[in-house]
């Protein structure tokens, strides 16, 4: 077990480093001097020279590769070209809608995902099933910006239910009734991924059913609903679970389009801002934050998996 | 291909999605006789009329018919999808094919693709079309591309590690036949209904993420008819011009349900083993 963690460890660490270089060289092939495209068009020569010197972009390659991971380290993503203002503080500041979107679009995942693919396992081949897979297929086929502003013309412009855009602070209001800005776009996010988390669902839980002691406990005369929930679903639940780090991954990256959509002051919002400003400090630290992110959720999945199930460390 | 169609008829969902493909694909080979008007022509006088007989779809804040703009946005769409599955194939299946054949490039190429994978698609392609300067179909493709390429990879790496040991491929090195000739003539082969699959599953996928661009404004240039892009000039008209986004969004959703529905089709007919998922 102790050498599967390590070597998963080893391995992540060596994707991340990977990572690290290509948002350096990325950044760099921008055609043009860094410098120049930081500062504006309209900065002098001395205060070009000055910066390049300021950043280490005079050294070579390696060297500056070096500074940059060097800052990563301290926390230091250099400084906003667009807001004047450290990154890792305008990143801060946009952290909490993207919390808040990210946890309400997994509660939607897993309270409509993972009934659906019970309900499509145990009643597999009938209608019901039929009717649930293209459900499902649907979902993945819906382009999350048409979805979100299908659900805005409805419940925001014709019912008047909800608010079609923006989110107050709940940490800075205390209001906890802000989240009601959160429930359209976590619809809207949480759909694409509940259709999938359905379809895994029931092939989890169609694999649970066919085993040996789920025919004993239907011939000890359990009930159906308790072979269902007890026996069935609790077993089929690891492989979902591992599937839970990698959805909160993909649900933060979705929030780029829904945060557009519904204009909310989020990290998807940001990255936005960023690519129409040419705010390329930015840029590079969204992509290294949110890859690692990705990277040690991943490594956190397996490595509880490996926990829950110690056969995956022999494979 | 008679087991296709035998496929498509004891799957009534499959052939819809191959209908509706068809069709769409119909659309978009003959835009130009189907189009009742100029996709581009402004006509200020007509602007934000509802739906009618004459303007079956409507028109938009230009007054430009929404159906003349949706059928060609229909080529642009398939065009766009096109290229980039083709292009994240071909590159993908040969970056795979050698890194499954040689282990030193493996080692490198595979955690490249390991990185790209873990930057979240949309990010990535937002990334690589700032980088490529402003925007541009040709951008949009090149980007994507980039994003798919990996997945792609993946799988031609897998496969080629899996068919390399068996018999009939040590039987051709034995005879001495060349290393490329074994992985695109023995290998490949022999893997290649994984790829269809993967293929056009990767074909939706890119006419979304491709729609996802233009609707955030850095795909294709406003002035042309593209879907994301047409939802996106009617989120302000969202109340009093709801066509603006109903007609080119529904555009979307049904190739990509085209695509998924044949694509799931597919993956049951060429691959058995997968069809629980």
């Amino acid at each position: 077990m102790a050498r599967y963690m390590l070597k998963r460890i080893a391995g992540v660490l060596v994707t991340a480093v990977v990572v690290l270089v290509i948002a350096f060289f990325l950044i760099r092939l921008i055609p043009g001097d860094p410098a120049g495209v930081a500062l504006g068009p309209e900065a002098t020569p001395e205060r070009i020279n000055e910066f390049r010197e300021q950043m280490g972009l005079n050294q070579p390659l390696p060297v500056q590769f070096g500074i940059f991971v060097g800052r990563l380290l301290h926390g230091d993503f250099g400084t906003s070209i667009f807001f004047r203002q450290p990154v890792s503080q305008v990143i801060l500041s946009r952290v909490e809608t993207t919390f808040w979107l990210t946890c309400a679009a997994l509660l939607v995942t897993l309270l409509i995902g993972v009934p659906l693919g019970v309900i499509a396992a145990v009643k597999r081949g009938t209608w019901i099933d039929q009717l649930l897979l293209l459900a499902a297929l649907v979902g993945v086929s819906l382009p999350s910006f048409w979805l979100g502003l299908l659900l805005i013309l409805l419940f925001a412009v014709d019912l008047r239910w909800l608010p079609s855009s923006g989110f107050p602070s709940v940490f800075l209001t205390g209001q906890i009734a802000n989240l009601r800005y959160i429930i359209l776009p976590a619809v809207t996010l949480g759909v694409a991924e509940c259709a999938l988390l359905a379809r895994l669902t029931r092939s989890s839980m169609l694999d649970v059913l066919r085993t040996d002691y789920i025919t004993t406990a239907r011939a000890k005369g359990l009930k159906e609903s308790r072979i269902i929930i007890k026996h069935g679903l609790r077993n089929a639940a690891i492989p979902i679970v591992t599937v839970i780090g990698f959805t909160i991954a993909k649900l933060f990256a979705g929030a780029v389009v829904t945060e557009t959509v519904f204009a909310l002051p989020g990290i998807g919002r940001l990255a936005i801002e960023a690519i129409l400003s040419r705010d390329y400090p930015v840029i590079q630290a969204l992509m290294v934050v949110v890859a690692l992110t990705y990277l040690v959720f991943n490594l956190l999945t397996d490595l509880v998996y490996a926990v829950i199930d110690p056969r995956v460390s022999y494979r | 291909m008679r087991l296709f169609l035998r496929q498509l008829r004891r799957r009534p969902t499959a052939l819809v999605g191959f209908v509706l493909l068809v069709a769409l694909s119909v659309v978009a080979v003959f835009a130009p006789m189907i189009a009742p008007y100029d996709p581009m022509k402004l006509s200020v006088s007509h602007r934000l009329e509802a739906p009618s007989a004459e303007h079956l779809m409507g028109t938009d804040d230009f007054g430009r018919d929404i159906l003349s703009r949706v059928v060609y946005g229909a080529r642009l769409s398939l065009m766009t999808g096109a290229a980039i599955s083709a292009l994240s194939a071909c590159l993908g299946l040969v970056l795979g094919i050698i890194s499954g054949f040689y282990r030193w490039p493996a080692l490198v190429l595979m955690r490249i693709v390991d990185a790209l994978m873990a930057f979240p698609s949309i990010l990535l392609a937002l990334a690589i079309t700032a980088i490529t300067g402003k925007a541009s179909l040709t951008n949009v493709i090149i980007a994507l591309a980039v994003v798919y390429t990996p997945q792609m990879a993946r799988i031609g790496y897998s496969a080629t590690l899996t068919i390399r040991q068996n018999l009939y491929v040590e039987a051709c090195r034995a005879i001495g036949v060349s290393n490329v000739r074994v992985m695109f003539r023995h290998v490949l082969p022999n893997f290649v209904s994984l790829v269809i699959v993967q293929t056009t599953f990767i074909f939706g996928w890119a006419i979304l993420g491709a729609a996802a661009l233009d609707f955030l404004g850095v795909g294709t240039p406003p002035s042309v008819p593209a879907w994301g892009a047409m939802v996106n000039g009617g989120r302000i008209y969202i109340s009093r011009a709801p066509w603006m986004i109903l007609f080119p969004g529904a555009f979307v959703f049904m190739t990509v349900l085209a695509l998924n529905l044949l694509g799931d089709a597919l993956r049951d007919m060429l691959d058995p083993q997968l069809r629980k998922l």
